[in-house]
Parts: C-alpha cells; structure tokens; sequence
C-alpha cells in the first residue's frame, strides 16, 4: 500500500473538517446547514413525484428530461426503481 | 407552518405523560445520557464491550471516565463538550448521543473534534512517530436515519479513516461507530429478534415504562438503567431541563420540516415555469403536476412578474 502522504494536508483534513470559526459558530453553520439540507431533500422528493407521474401520464423521458433539472440517466432512476 | 403555540402543545403532551407517569424522558436526552452513563458503569461497559469487540470484564475493570470536556491540540481552541467521553487504556472513546438529524453539519463537527484529539497524539514532524499509541473511537447514537447510509439492514456501521487518493488506512486515525436507533426501534416494534446490544440500545429511545419494564425483565444491568430513567423523570428540577431540550429539539424539527417545504415549492415553481414557457397547456400540467388550477396560475403569473 502507499505511503500515507501527510494526513494534515489530505484532502480529508482540508476539505471535511469544519474550521476553527466554523466550529466556534457551530449552532448557527447547523441550523443553516439543516435548513440547506432539507430544501434539497424537499426538492428531492418533488422530483420523483413528478417523474411518476408524468411517466404514469405517457410523457416520454426525454420529455420528462426537458421539463424537469434531471438528466436522462436520472429519470430513468427514478422510474426504475419506483 | 409550525407556530410557537403548536410548539408548547407538543411538548406539554410529551411533559404531561412523564409527569403523570406513564412514560419517562428518553435516555437519549442530554439530560438523561449523562447520569445514566455515570451511574450505570456495567451498562456503559455492556455497550462498549459488545460495540467494540472487547471482553466485557476487561472494558468494566479498566473504564476511566474522562472529562466530557474535549482535547484541546491548539491554544487557541476553546473548551468544548462532548456527550461522554471514557478511556479504557489505551483505547480513547467519544460518545455521541443524537435525538435529531445527523447533518452533515453535525458529523462534519465530530470529524473535527475527533480529529483534534488524533491531532494532539500525533507528532505533525514525524507522522509515524506517534506520541502515544491511542486508539481514537467515536460512538453516535442516533434517533433519525442517517441519510448518508445505504438502507441495508445493518443497525451499526463502521468507518475508518483512509486517504482518498491512494485509499491508506491511518492506522491511529479515528474510527467512527453509528449506531442507527431508528432502525433498532423499528424492529422491535416489527416484533423482529434483537440481538443483545440492540435490547441493551432499545433502552435509549424507548419512553413506554410498560415497554422498558418488558424489555429489562430479568437482567439487572438494564433493570438499573430503567430504574435510573424513572428516578430522573420523577425529579421536577430535571423536568425543566428536559422540557428546555424539547423544545430545542422541536426547534430543530420545525427547521427540517420547513426546510424541506421550501424545497418542494422551489421545484414547483421551477417545473411549472419550465413546463409554461415550453408551451405546454394548463390541463396538461394540471395532470403532470398534480398541482392545482389556482397553483399553476398563481405561479405563471408570479414567473411574468418575476
């Protein structure tokens, strides 16, 4: 296996890690997070119900893909496994 | 919308069945995990042992709380606090409790503290060249699935620390345990076999003193820790504490839920504008959306505006 390389100049230490004043303001960075977080879940979940049902309509994925930020490969996803 | 009233109705019918006594805190709560934790050794003992791997007699012999304070590597951090913090020789353990989402915010957080204290027994010059041969572990018990897991059926998962460009393992670097109580929850009331650990979890996310009373039956280490829950959710003074961290919580929740209300309406708008301007009718996207009439409108007209 290779060498390590040094662990404070990873890419996990510089880009995973919360700074110092992250870390000091964490209660705000958390709910802004938690806030940010959710809108893309809520936005998620509007995506897949619409897909179903314009699918379930008789739109075609590359309609679907035309209305919707997805890309093909998504779409069909999203069909698949609903 | 969640309002501040809906907000004190929810917690007061939570307060209201402890104080009644049908239910008690649970022992996820800040409130109750560090008590039951200092006065339950054999129950933390329990959890570490079969967590770890490691016999139980050996983690009960050598269990060294430590301060919930956290290791400080630079002068200029200040003191922070962790759920629980415990040593067991060379063996430094973490533990996290959580009754709410584990965010990326909250495990980005623990990444830092955890890797502060690797920090603090590494030597940066040499990094082979450990300054003591500690093992960094950080436990999370969590209520809410944690998004980031795939749905299996595993109730505890393991990471390590590896480099992503060349995959090496850092043989000291912190390992991170998740313990999913959602999932051990949802099989205990799927009436699914638990295993050992999982009964010995179930007593951190279980309120029902009926159900904690059937779930201890018959073994002393739960028995002491049900006891201990129902001692704290008789103590008035500890109430408070309690209530002030349901309401905290119940904070929380109504940010998620906001939050992923605002995400929907986003994609809304952005469907029906796209779907308007490439000029599709409104009974069709009526079908498409399931949106209402008045919705779609309402939105076209704000896009004009917009």
């Amino acid at each position: 296996m290779s060498k390590p390389g040094n662990i404070f100049e990873s890419s996990l230490y510089d880009d995973i890690l919360l700074s110092d004043e992250e870390l000091e303001a964490f209660d705000e960075y958390e709910k802004k997070t938690l806030r940010e977080e959710r809108v893309e879940e809520g936005k998620n979940q509007r995506d897949k119900e619409y897909v179903m049902n314009m699918h379930e309509n008789g739109v075609s994925v590359l309609d679907i893909v035309r209305y919707s930020k997805l890309s093909q490969e998504e779409v069909e996803k999203i069909i698949n496994e609903g | 919308m969640i309002t501040d009233e809906m907000e004190r109705k929810t917690v007061k019918q939570k307060m209201d069945k402890v104080i009644s006594g049908e239910e008690v805190i649970e022992g996820i709560y800040d409130v109750c995990f560090k008590p039951v934790m200092d006065d339950c050794p054999e129950y933390l003992a329990s959890l570490i042992s079969l967590i770890l791997g490691l016999p139980y007699d050996y983690v009960l012999e050598n269990l060294e709380v430590s301060s919930t304070e956290h290791t400080v590597a630079r002068v200029t951090d200040r003191p922070r606090r962790s759920d629980f913090v415990v040593n067991i020789k060379d063996k430094h353990i973490i533990i996290e409790a959580y009754k709410g989402d584990y965010s990326k915010a909250v495990a980005k957080k623990n990444l830092s503290y955890a890797f502060r204290t690797f920090e603090k027994n590494l030597d940066k010059e040499k990094q082979d060249d450990y300054k003591t041969n500690v093992e960094i572990f950080e436990i999370n018990f969590d209520v809410m699935k944690m998004s980031f897991i795939k749905d299996d059926n595993l109730t505890i998962h393991t990471f390590e620390t590896r480099e992503i460009n060349n995959g090496y393992l850092h043989p000291f670097a912190p390992k991170f345990i998740y313990v999913d109580l959602a999932k051990i929850s949802k099989k205990y009331y799927n009436k699914e076999k638990l295993s050992k650990l999982e009964r010995l979890v179930l007593l951190l996310v279980l309120t029902s003193k009926k159900e904690l009373r059937e779930v201890s039956k018959g073994e002393a280490i739960m028995e002491k820790v049900v006891n201990k829950l129902e001692s704290l959710s008789s103590d008035p003074i500890f109430l408070t504490e309690a209530e002030l961290e349901a309401f905290d919580e119940y904070e929380k929740k109504t940010l998620r839920e906001e939050g992923v209300e605002e995400g929907k309406n986003q994609r809304d708008k952005e469907i029906v504008l796209k779907m308007h301007e490439k000029r599709m009718d409104i009974e069709t996207i009526i079908e498409c959306t399931g949106l209402s009439r008045e919705d779609i409108e309402k939105i076209i007209n704000e896009g004009k505006v917009g």
